[in-house]
């Protein structure tokens, strides 16, 4: 199977053209292929990984619904990707209404800089986590996707500023947290 | 430069990490995909519907149209009326004519009355055919039935009355005469024409004024149309008509301006 998989992947375009056609092997291969990838991006977002799952599901029932539309410029990864962030805000959104904080969290440590603590990806994902949506999804945006304040604003609906603002603030909480877990580190070693 | 060097650091470890989906993912995406083409097959045979009756739609109007159009083209019902009034003038001129050829024939026949004293010979004309083309050009046929199957002919030209006829009209006209000629020739040497002569007459009268029509030497052009025209067999039979028609007409004027004079 794994076999299988690198010979078609080698032959990505083939594997679209027939998923255009609802070749159903064909779309379960590009499943499989980019799945993994793409359930991380949508944790990002979300904490639930059931949720994160879901939305996930939509995102590739709209890749295989509109793979015609796929124009072959860009990277399919890329664009299955687009299509996976937005799935999980409009998951966000179905859920709740997302918070843009507008006042600062309580900073209760001072520190002016990162530390260069390796840290683990299960801890990163907890820092996020822990980020109030509207940090997160504009920390994830720009930070991870590499979304400008323009684009960012436009998916979330708000003003570019607010983007901007989410953005400061995000940087301020994780830089926070960090360097409270370098601490409690420093403890527990 | 903290904070960058921070989420490059995390955006690695982040973009490094993949999780694996649940088992029954795919076979709900698979479900949902399942479920999605049946509608959608509804929505194309939805759109083949209003494309059909559009198509349909184009079809009667097109139909309608082309046959108002027809009704436009019809008109030609105007042009036979033109040709009928054409065919009306071109009797009135022969009416005009009439009296003019009967007298001409009147003086032919005194002169060949005189010609007949001259040689000392009894004149009985018996049948005398004048045919009279648009051109007024009048070839009269005599059979004298004293003299056996000798004939005399005698061609009149007229001074041509003001015709409407075209060039085409006037090529076709003088292709009677000369076929016309050609049968007189053959009664003055033989006692029957037969059937098949004329007919062969006919068809190579036919022949050359298709000729005519489809390469003009002037202008160097063969006509395509006609020359498709040639295939078909109704100019052909309209050519024929009009021979025999003339020939018939002819013949009655004669036959009624003798009658008179005899009486």
């Amino acid at each position: 199977m794994l076999l299988k998989v690198i010979q078609l992947h080698k032959n990505e375009k083939e594997l679209i053209r027939r998923a255009i056609k609802q070749d159903r092997e064909a779309q379960h291969v590009l499943f499989e292929l980019h799945s993994p990838k793409m359930l991380s991006v949508c944790r990002y977002y979300i904490k639930d990984i059931h949720q994160a799952e879901e939305a996930m599901l939509n995102g590739f029932f709209k890749v295989f619904k509109y793979l015609e539309k796929f124009k072959a410029q860009g990277s399919f990864e890329g664009w299955i990707r687009r299509i996976m962030v937005r799935e999980s805000i409009s998951l966000l959104r179905g859920k709740k209404r997302i918070e843009f904080p507008s006042e600062d969290i309580s900073i209760h440590e001072k520190g002016s800089a990162y530390s260069n603590t390796e840290l683990e990806v299960e801890d990163i994902q907890r820092l996020i986590d822990n980020l109030p949506e509207g940090y997160r999804m504009v920390f994830v945006m720009y930070a991870i996707e590499g979304y400008k304040h323009s684009e960012i604003a436009e998916l979330l609906k708000i003003s570019e500023s607010t983007s901007k603002s989410q953005l400061f603030k995000a940087r301020k909480v994780l830089q926070q947290k960090v360097n409270h877990l370098n601490k409690t580190g420093d403890g527990t070693n | 430069m903290a904070p960058i060097k921070f989420e490059e650091d995390i955006r690695e470890r982040l973009e490094k990490r993949e999780l694996q989906p649940s088992a029954d993912v795919w076979q709900k995406l698979s479900n949902r995909l399942d479920a999605e083409p049946k509608r959608k097959r509804n929505i194309s045979y939805w759109r083949l519907g209003i494309a059909a009756s559009f198509a349909g739609l184009i079809m009667v109007s097109s139909i309608l149209f082309l046959k108002s159009s027809d009704t436009n083209i019809n008109t030609p019902a105007l042009v036979e009326e033109e040709t009928v009034k054409t065919v009306e003038e071109t009797e009135l001129i022969n009416t005009v004519t009439e009296e003019e050829s009967i007298q001409k024939s009147q003086i032919v026949l005194e002169e060949l009355e005189k010609e007949g004293k001259n040689q000392k010979k009894e004149f009985t004309p018996v049948n005398v055919v004048v045919v009279e083309t648009k051109n007024d050009q009048l070839l009269v046929m005599e059979e004298n039935a004293t003299e056996d199957t000798t004939t005399k002919v005698l061609a009149f030209k007229e001074t041509a009355i003001a015709s409407t006829v075209d060039s085409i009209q006037t090529i076709e006209q003088k292709m009677v005469d000369e076929v016309v000629a050609e049968i007189q020739k053959l009664q003055e040497e033989k006692s029957t024409v037969t059937d098949a002569e004329i007919d062969a007459l006919l068809h190579q009268a036919q022949k050359e004024l298709t000729s005519k029509h489809l390469y003009d030497a002037s202008t160097k052009i063969v006509d395509a149309e006609l020359l498709l025209l040639q295939v078909e067999t109704d100019l052909d039979q309209s050519f024929r008509d009009r021979v025999f028609e003339v020939l018939n007409s002819g013949y009655k004027k004669v036959r009624t301006a003798v009658a008179e004079r005899n009486n």
